[in-house]
């Protein structure tokens, strides 16, 4: 519940940085009022008092919107939400990375953009779904968001100064993610958000994949059955439909979200790479060492990405 | 289309990840604050070293993983020649305080677009010999290498190591040692409007300050092929040294002075340049000596400098 009130006040507060608090407190109370997606409970317990006091932690942390993990409510361990919380406000190291995520308070999308030079259907497309239908997931031709949006969220694991992660262990997060998902029906795109976020804050990214691997395949199994096998698409036949038409995908999420783990294997492999050759550099390590240990994450980061393929 | 992850197929050529390794290297050398054209030969060098890292076992990875690890291996050999400004720095101050010889070898005039061995062997069938003893037995074939050899460096330009080395001649380089045949010392010479005193054959050497070439000489090409009368050096051969350098270094009293002794693109495998050449003037008297290569396996070494000989000297010698 306080996540999507926390999202409404990310989303508001990026679109207006310089505005005052009490500006964005009468936003947010609009938006309340006024969305479909936000429930009567909500907006019964929302109160001005209670805004203020959100908004004035959220300020005091003075860190750009962009560079915050958004919490959901599907976060239902109590002590995790709580960690994720405090990670939420951690700054995400520079990167690149995409596919991004985002949101416009309305959806939730999933969008690839330059990462696929070589592909402008791909780049071309976002994929979004309704937050109060998440399991519609819809094929848009519309334009990418920017990277210098301020909802777009770089993926990317924490980097490991930040040392306030390191109370999480791996054996929470998978608990979390492994248990969270009971699979009786597909996951939506919503899941898949906060199955990436959870690897998102986690430095044990490589340990997290074979887990999200696993559920994937369920999911995929999962769709298989509920849907028929026979009508499952490849990505490249919905490139050539038209695309005024919103196309239900429901093979397709699952490919297109593997795909973008791939990239995150490889993003992470490159994050290890350069530590162990920062060791190197600064003497730490031998080159036979160097030489061996990246090889070695080579061939972890190739057997995930076999497992994602 | 997003890069093909199916199973890479062993024959595939490491070359075709060449060109977006190369992108993705240059926008991270404009992101650390450099210039990608001031750093482009280190740039080829890192994605060479980025492809060395490729080991029969990453080999039949998956293409994402193998382009990952070239442009990743390549982002560290850039970072690991950037990272050595106290080398740089302490061999500066000692060529600046002592003076010294360099002793130059093909890794120099690689960076002019010369062969280097391995692809000097195609210049060798060209002329129709089956070996390098073959070529040497055979007075025609051998004349005929001789004269494609400088048909082919007389294509090229001298690079800024030629023309570094030779603006510093003889202040802060006493003497050129070039175990190359080819001539782009002396034509940066003449583009900087000066004149060096070349030394190619065993002969009697008069004066001071010389560029010496034991190995053969493109401007010197003889119907015979006599080591030390304008015959040439091949890659087989254990090297050749003038008695006469020998000799000059002990009456201009060289083999006894300080200098600093750099080792430029050499890879020290001729037997007569060490003993002769190498271990005098490192450790007989011992000398601060210094190798400029591309190996990085040799980082740590103090005396060694990772890079390619255009960079380095750019950083070692004034007047760049």
């Amino acid at each position: 519940m306080e996540s999507i009130l926390d999202k409404i006040i990310f989303d508001i507060a990026s679109e207006n940085p310089t505005a005052s608090m009490d500006v964005i407190a009468e936003a947010v109370i609009h938006t309340i009022e006024s969305e479909d997606f936000v429930s009567n409970t909500i907006r019964k317990v929302v109160t001005p008092n209670k805004l203020d006091v959100r908004i004035s932690e959220l300020r005091s942390k003075r860190l750009p919107t962009k560079q915050r993990i958004r919490i959901t409510e599907r976060v239902t361990d109590t002590r995790l939400v709580e960690r994720v919380k405090e990670m939420c406000v951690l700054p995400i190291e520079h990167s690149s990375f995409n596919p991004l995520i985002h949101t416009d308070g309305a959806k939730v999308y999933f969008a690839s953009s330059d990462n696929y030079p070589d592909s402008p259907a791909l780049a071309s497309t976002t994929i979004s779904a309704p937050l109060s239908s998440p399991h519609r997931v819809i094929l848009e031709s519309i334009p990418l968001p920017d990277n210098n949006t301020t909802t777009s969220i770089p993926l990317r694991g924490i980097t490991d100064r930040n040392t306030e992660l390191n109370s999480v262990t791996p054996a929470d997060l998978l608990n979390d993610i492994d248990g969270k998902f009971d699979q009786s029906e597909p996951l939506s795109l919503y899941d898949f958000y906060q199955m990436i976020s959870l690897v998102k804050i986690s430095r044990h990214v490589m340990r997290l994949l074979p887990v999200i691997s696993k559920i994937l395949s369920r999911d995929l199994e999962l769709r298989k059955k509920l849907y028929g096998s026979d009508s499952f698409e490849e990505p490249s036949d919905l490139y050539n439909k038209p695309s005024t038409e919103p196309t239900e995908l429901r093979f397709f999420l699952p490919s297109y979200i593997c795909e973008s783990f791939m990239t995150l294997i490889i993003h992470e492999y490159g994050r290890l790479h350069e530590e162990v050759g920062r060791s190197f550099i600064d003497r730490e390590i031998s080159y036979e060492s160097y030489l061996r240990q990246t090889e070695r994450y080579a061939l972890d980061a190739d057997r995930l990405v076999s497992e994602f393929r | 289309m997003p890069i093909d992850s199916s199973p890479n197929s062993a024959s595939t050529s490491l070359d075709i990840y060449e060109v977006p390794v190369k992108k993705k290297l240059e926008a991270h050398i404009v992101r650390v604050g450099y210039s990608a054209a001031q750093l482009n030969p280190i740039i080829d060098a890192a994605i060479q070293e980025g492809k060395r890292s490729i080991t029969d076992a990453v080999r039949s990875l998956s293409p994402i993983v193998i382009r990952e690890r070239i442009y990743r291996s390549a982002v560290t050999y850039i970072e690991s020649v950037l990272s050595q400004t106290k080398k740089w720095n302490l061999c500066r101050e000692l060529i600046r305080n002592y003076s010294s010889v360099f002793l130059a070898g093909a890794g120099v005039s690689f960076e002019s677009e010369l062969p280097l061995s391995d692809t000097l062997e195609y210049l060798k069938r060209f002329c129709k010999a089956t070996s390098w003893i073959d070529l040497r037995s055979d007075i025609s074939k051998c004349h005929n290498f001789k004269l494609q050899f400088k048909i082919v460096s007389d294509r090229k330009v001298p690079s800024a190591s030629h023309k570094l080395l030779i603006k510093n001649f003889p202040s802060k380089v006493l003497e050129i040692i070039c175990l190359n045949w080819d001539d782009l010392f002396e034509r940066a010479a003449n583009l900087q409007k000066r004149t060096i005193s070349k030394q190619n054959q065993n002969t009697t050497v008069t004066g001071m300050r010389h560029l010496w070439k034991f190995h053969g000489d493109v401007a010197l090409i003889t119907n015979d092929n006599v080591a030390g009368q304008g015959g040439w050096i091949f890659p087989d051969q254990d090297g050749y040294v003038f008695d006469s350098f020998i000799q000059y270094t002990v009456n201009t009293n060289l083999k006894n002075e300080p200098f600093t002794f750099i080792i430029i693109g050499y890879n020290e495998k001729e037997q007569a340049i060490y003993d002769k050449i190498i271990r005098p003037l490192e450790l007989s008297p011992p000398r601060p000596t210094y190798r400029i290569g591309l190996q990085l396996d040799k980082l740590h070494d103090q005396t060694y400098i990772v890079g390619t000989s255009d960079f380095v000297l750019k950083q070692l010698l004034p007047g760049n």
